[in-house]
């Protein structure tokens, strides 16, 4: 190849590299980083969770909400707000072949000194994002703190159904199924790398007062972590309560591994009875 | 002339390649709830309480008469439904609709591993007899006779068949159908 043809080669590469690679384009736009939030945070016996230091992040960070972006903390009824935030960018890349999608945002609580997830949110590519609103709860339970929330497209924390005691008549109430994700170590990962991993608590409350969602009081009979091989199930993503043949059934549904690494659905149905008794009859 | 021509076939090629629709041939906005890929239990039924929001509902009456609407929110004892376009939402309540002779949903049946199984077992089988066929309808003194034996023939067609199998057992046994609702 001659010195002439050898440097045309060259440059059709920087250019073929630099047509593929992208092309910045001097406009400007703005991206919702994250949309405003408003919430309630309660205990899981009803009470408001008061002065409960909330942490607002966007982008991607080693620890939970290791980026934070707002700060607040709940009042005395459990509330609180955030704004929404926004970046500015002044040079829009064409890039091809890549989809781009709105940003995701993280909201923390400080539980008992442990900073804690608790909601995943979306913003929006455009200036401002539709708001979120959720309602979180806070379990305790041996010793140990975990949250959840609902908004309107995912219940994490459901309540329904009906118990009873067979041995003390009188005594009935209400089951509640709440969703977490937690580090967990699990197999094929290498030791101290623990993947986060579904765990699922279900609680025998009895209602003790107030009928609105913000007067209702529990009180909590019985506490129960559901079995799950969270080295084959890898997330929930549905929790429900229904009824078969007059017994509550809690069903959860998610994804499992499957043949070459892939992902299949997996649905895992417990029993659910007097306080303390879930029985899995169905899933993996 | 010639413009107006170069300006419509510009056009066809953006529809085409961009998959654009005009904005005079969009329709209006549906005012459906997104549909939920619901299942029927590990048993082969679908309780009430599984209902989901989006979901899509029949009614058959005791005249034999079809109604279908759309759950919107499932209460305690009631079902709120929501009619496609414009009619007013319906409130339901569980002992009401006792009254249907049958409710349906749209869900997907329960998957077995059995069926999932057969259909690949009856696509490699239907391959298989591809193979056969197509090996014995070459010519003696073809190259490709030569070149491959019918062993080559069965196995590479029977493999494509089982791949055919599977995806055509998916699509017809693995989508939404109607299925009856059991009520509390």
């Amino acid at each position: 190849m001659t010195p002439h043809r050898s440097r045309f080669a060259w440059l059709a590469l920087v250019a073929g590299v630099a047509v593929l690679a992208g092309c910045p384009l001097p406009a400007s736009y703005t991206t919702a980083t994250s949309a405003p939030v408003t919430g309630r945070i309660m205990w899981d016996d009803g009470t408001p969770a008061r002065d409960i230091p909330i942490v607002l992040a966007t982008g991607w960070a080693r620890t939970p909400c290791g980026k934070a972006m707002l700060q607040t903390a709940t009042d005395t009824a459990g509330a609180f707000a955030l704004e929404g935030t926004s970046e500015h960018h002044s040079v829009v890349w064409i890039v091809p072949n890549l989809d781009i999608v709105a940003p995701r945002f993280d909201l923390c609580a400080s539980v008992n000194d442990t900073l804690r997830h608790i909601y995943s949110g979306t913003g929006s590519l455009q200036a401002t994002a539709d708001p979120a609103s959720v309602t979180c709860t806070i379990l305790r339970w041996e010793g140990s703190t975990h949250a959840s929330c609902n908004d309107s497209y995912r219940q994490s924390v459901v309540t329904g159904g009906q118990w009873g005691d067979s041995t003390k008549p009188g005594r009935e109430g209400l089951y509640r199924v709440l969703l977490t994700e937690q580090p967990t170590q699990v197999k094929g990962y290498k030791k101290n790398y623990p993947q986060d991993r579904p765990w699922v608590y279900v609680q025998w409350l009895e209602p003790i007062g107030g009928s609105d969602s913000a007067s209702r009081r529990f009180l909590i009979d019985s506490t129960v972590s559901l079995p799950i091989d969270r080295n084959k199930v890898i997330a929930i993503e549905r929790v429900q309560l229904w009824r078969r043949e007059g017994q509550w059934m809690a069903s959860l549904e998610g994804y499992k591994k499957s043949f070459m690494n892939d992902f299949t659905h997996a649905e895992l149905i417990f029993a659910l009875g007097a306080p303390g008794e879930a029985m899995k009859v169905a899933g993996p | 002339m010639k413009m107006q021509v170069a300006a419509q076939l510009t056009q066809l090629v953006a529809l085409v390649l961009l998959g654009v629709r005009p904005l005079a041939a969009q329709e209006p906005l549906s005012p459906r709830l997104p549909e939920p890929l619901l299942r029927e239990t590990p048993w082969g039924d679908f309780p009430l309480e599984r209902l989901l929001p989006g979901a899509r509902l029949r009614l058959t009456s005791l005249d034999g008469q079809h109604i279908e609407r759309q759950l919107v929110a499932l209460g305690d004892s009631v079902l709120e439904l929501r009619a496609p376009v414009g009619d007013p939402t319906l409130r339901v309540s569980f002992t009401a609709l006792r009254a249907y002779r049958k409710v349906e949903v749209r869900a997907l049946p329960r998957w077995s591993d059995r069926v999932g199984v057969a259909s690949v077992a009856g696509g490699v089988l239907l391959g298989a007899v591809a193979g056969a066929i197509v090996h014995n309808q070459r010519k003696p003194s073809s190259a490709a006779v030569h070149r491959h034996g019918q062993f080559d023939d069965i196995a590479s067609v029977a493999t494509i068949g089982g791949m055919v199998g599977w995806e055509i057992g998916i699509q017809t046994l693995r989508r939404p159908r109607w299925r009856p609702v059991t009520l509390p």
